[in-house]
This record gives C-alpha cells, sequence and structure tokens, in this order.
C-alpha cells in the first residue's frame, strides 16, 4: 500500500495516520504534480509496474497484501532517490526560458526544499505565468505556494521579524511595505486557486481547496472537524499527537450549513461614537480574504480578517483582547456582529489574528453597500515602549454579481 | 472519514461510481499501460519514494486526503 495525498498541509495528514494506525508510507503532493482530477483513487499495479485495476475491490488485495508485506513498511535495504539537482533546473529554466522547465524548477523548489525557500519557488512559477496565462495546473501551484508563504510566516514569529526588517530598502520600500506584501498572499492565493477552477470546472482538488477556506453552504462536508477528535484519542492512549504547525481556520472545521443560527444575545458596539485613536501609522496590518470574492443574491461567502502587527510592534495581552465590530448594511445577514480573537497566555505576543465569519447577500438585496468592519486591540510600540489602544477601519470588498 | 473503516468504504463506493466520474483520462494511466514512474516526499520525514522502487512488488496505490 502506498497512499498520496494532496492535502495543503502534510502534517494534518500524519495526524490522521497516527489516529488510525496507517503504517503505510503516504507521501505528499500539495500541488497535485500528478494531475489527480478527483479522491480518493485506487491504482492497482502489477509487480511490472503496469496498471492492472483502478478503483478495484479492497478485501481480497488487502488481505493478499497482508500475507505478503515485506518487512521494512515496503521500502528497500538500500535506497538511493536522488532529489532534483536545483542548480541544473535553474539553469535549464533561465537558459531555455521554456514553460515547463520554469514549472519543474519551481515544483522542485515546493517539494524537496524548505519552506524558507518558497519565494523562489513562486518567482519560477510567475516566469511560467508569462509564458502560459491560462494554464490551469499553473495556477494551482501558485496557490498553493502562495498559501504555503502565507503559514510559513504565520508560523514562525522571527519570520514576521526578519521579513520584515530590511536595512538596505529600495527606495520607497518600507518594512512594513514589506510586511504587507506577504499579508496579500493568502488573497493571491484564493484568486489563483479560482483561476484554476474556472479553467477547469471538473477538477475536484482545485474546488476542494476553494473550499477549504469558503463558506459551510458550499461544502459537502466538513474537512477536518476529525482533529480535535484524533487528539483526544491518540493523547488517551499515552501518545503525543503530531503537532499543527498551522492553526485550523473557522472555515476547515465548520459543519455544513443553510441558514445562520439566531444572534444569541445582544451585541452591543464597541466603538460606536468612533472617539477611539485611528492606527494611522500601521502598527497592525489587516487583510480581507473573501471566499468566493463574488457573490450572488442570496449567496453566501466567508470573510477571513487577518490582523498582524508590524515590524517593532507586539499585541499587549495584558489589556485584553482584539475585537472585531462588523457593520452591515441593509441587504446582509450574518450570525453575529461582534467578534473576539483568541490569545495566548503570555503577556505579550506577535502572532496574526484570525477572524473569520460568514456573510449571506439576501435575495431580495438590490444595490446593497459594502460590509465594513473595524478591530480594536492593544499594542505596544517596542522602540519607543509606548503601549496603544487603537482602531482599524476595515473594508469588505465583495463583488455583487447580477443575479 | 474518521476511521480506517470509513476510509474503506469511502473507496468502495468509489468503485461503483462515487468520484469516478471525474477522474481524468489520463491519470491514473489506462488498465493495461504502464503506469508512469514519480518521486515524491514522504509526510512524515519528507524522504523521497519513487513508484518504480516498488517494482516485483504488487502496489495499491490509493490517493486521498484526511478531509
Amino acid at each position: 500500500m502506498l497512499g498520496v495525498t494532496q492535502e495543503q498541509h502534510a502534517e494534518r495528514c500524519r495526524l490522521f495516520a497516527q489516529w488510525q494506525k496507517l503504517d503505510w508510507p503516504i507521501l505528499h503532493d500539495p500541488i497535485n504534480k500528478l494531475g489527480v482530477d478527483a479522491v480518493p483513487i485506487i491504482v492497482e499495479i502489477d509487480e511490472s509496474g503496469i496498471t492492472k485495476s483502478i478503483n478495484p475491490k479492497l478485501e481480497p488485495f488487502l488481505a493478499a497484501m497482508t500475507e505478503t508485506r515485506p518487512a521494512g513498511n515496503g521500502e528497500s535495504a538500500e535506497r538511493s532517490i536522488k532529489r532534483p539537482e536545483l542548480t541544473a533546473l535553474r539553469q535549464n529554466a533561465e537558459q531555455l526560458n521554456s514553460f515547463d522547465h520554469w514549472v519543474e524548477l519551481g515544483d522542485a523548489i515546493m517539494l524537496w526544499e524548505d519552506q524558507s525557500q518558497v519565494s523562489q519557488a513562486i518567482n519560477a512559477y510567475r516566469r511560467a505565468e508569462r509564458l502560459r496565462p491560462e494554464d490551469a495546473s499553473l495556477h494551482f501551484r501558485l496557490g498553493t505556494a502562495l498559501r504555503t508563504r502565507y503559514d510559513a510566516y504565520q508560523r514562525d514569529g522571527t519570520t514576521r521579524a526578519q521579513s520584515s526588517y530590511t536595512p538596505f530598502s529600495a527606495p520607497g520600500t518600507t518594512s512594513l511595505g514589506i510586511l504587507a506584501k506577504r499579508d496579500q498572499d493568502f488573497r493571491a492565493a484564493v484568486d489563483h486557486w479560482q483561476t484554476a477552477l474556472d479553467l477547469e470546472p471538473n477538477q475536484y482538488i482545485y474546488r476542494r481547496r476553494i473550499q477549504q477556506y469558503g463558506p459551510r453552504l458550499a461544502k459537502p462536508y466538513p474537512f477536518y472537524d476529525w482533529i480535535a477528535q484524533a487528539q483526544d484519542e491518540i493523547a488517551a492512549r499515552g501518545e503525543a499527537p503530531i503537532e499543527l504547525s498551522v492553526a485550523l481556520t473557522g472555515s476547515e472545521t465548520a459543519h455544513p450549513r443553510e441558514k445562520f443560527a439566531e444572534i444569541a444575545e445582544t451585541q452591543e458596539e464597541p466603538d460606536r461614537s468612533g472617539r477611539i485613536t485611528r492606527d494611522s501609522k500601521g502598527l497592525v496590518q489587516a487583510e480581507v480574504v473573501v471566499v468566493p470574492k463574488q457573490l450572488k443574491p442570496g449567496a453566501m461567502a466567508r470573510v477571513h480578517i487577518n490582523l498582524q502587527p508590524a515590524f517593532d510592534t507586539h499585541w499587549n495581552n495584558e489589556s485584553g483582547p482584539l475585537v472585531l465590530w462588523l457593520d452591515l448594511p441593509p441587504g446582509w445577514e450574518t450570525e453575529g456582529q461582534l467578534f473576539r480573537s483568541n490569545m495566548p497566555p503570555a503577556a505579550e505576543s506577535e502572532e496574526r489574528r484570525t477572524i473569520d465569519f460568514e456573510l449571506k447577500l439576501s435575495e431580495s438585496a438590490q444595490s446593497p453597500g459594502m460590509p465594513k468592519a473595524y478591530a480594536l486591540y492593544y499594542v505596544c510600540e517596542e522602540s519607543r515602549g509606548t503601549c496603544l489602544y487603537l482602531r482599524k477601519d476595515i473594508e469588505i470588498p465583495i463583488e455583487v454579481a447580477a443575479e | 472519514m474518521r476511521s480506517m473503516n470509513k476510509l474503506i468504504v469511502a473507496m468502495t463506493i468509489i468503485t461503483l461510481g462515487g468520484y469516478a466520474q471525474l477522474a481524468k483520462a489520463d491519470y491514473p494511466s489506462a488498465v493495461g499501460e504502464s503506469h508512469p514512474d514519480f518521486a515524491l516526499p514522504r509526510i512524515d520525514n519528507g524522504e523521497a519514494v519513487r513508484l518504480s522502487e516498488f517494482r516485483g512488488r504488487r502496489v495499491l496505490l490509493v490517493h486521498f486526503a484526511s478531509w
């Protein structure tokens, strides 16, 4: 048995394998290099490497496999699989400047190099995009690479500081500018995945990657709602569950549902008079990602609002949580207007905070105004030692399509 | 899919036509043809595994996702 998973995050599949005690090797193909159009697909391959059947009945095969399973998880003792030679791939790409060579270089970096190198993969894919802008598989790869960079940036606080610190800035480039560029990666990833799906609407892998971050209504079943149960059951066995390096978003655990729940309590707007000082220096950067970004009347979207302290700034957790107020004009529905982000126990931290929620455009909406939000937060500037309570006004860009 | 049993059930379902209609013509290769070789990293340690390493043994190649 040999598994291949097309998921974005390998460690989630590792957790699944640990939970289910899957002892066969599982390979990671986040960019869908193999070109699989759907999962699950099972291929039976004979001893000569010939495809014997597709989606066979499993029981006879599993019985036979148990009897003949080789030692060591199916691996041979003397393995020497060479990884791609990046220098040669890069030289080929630059000299030949062909679509295939740039994609091959990007793939090699995505699959075999540390995630700190992902910007090089993005650059290679961008070069390929110039040569063939309408290739669905390339847009899917670009989306995956951009989301990888976004996650790597979130995962490591030092990455944030290093990425934004630039002692030799180009003219007009500020550290905040670089920070903002990184924070556009998620939105750009969704745009590329959507382009890929528009080009190949029957591609199930592309569709699922968008659904992962989209509204519940668009999902046939939840994505990662099993994770909490898996972690509990693994811990109960006395094992340490595989750690997840990227936090789950609400959209990844939400169950499919067509209607909003009633708002349970009266929610009071925290800055109704608008007197809280605006974050005019951009101490916190906001990124808004709407999936899908275009809605018809009656449709729903998932909104992700990501807030990240800039270089030289941190959250002041002792003073209170980040809150977000959603201001909806007529024609929009939601489950709540007031949201609070989770905080780590430390007195100060600098992680990205994400609040995600769903909006529905009413069936009868005609020329609705755009939803807006504002965030209120406690931050400290490290160089001056000044701690502030600030407000950031946030636009939520949703395109309303004609019925 | 919360258990291996469910995984197997789901995989069995597709043999009856579940997602099969979505499968692309050129992947996987048609029955009777040589399956394309590939190398990908393992999810647990990043080590490269090549399909052709398994020549001489029957292989059940399972494309799946934990979602």
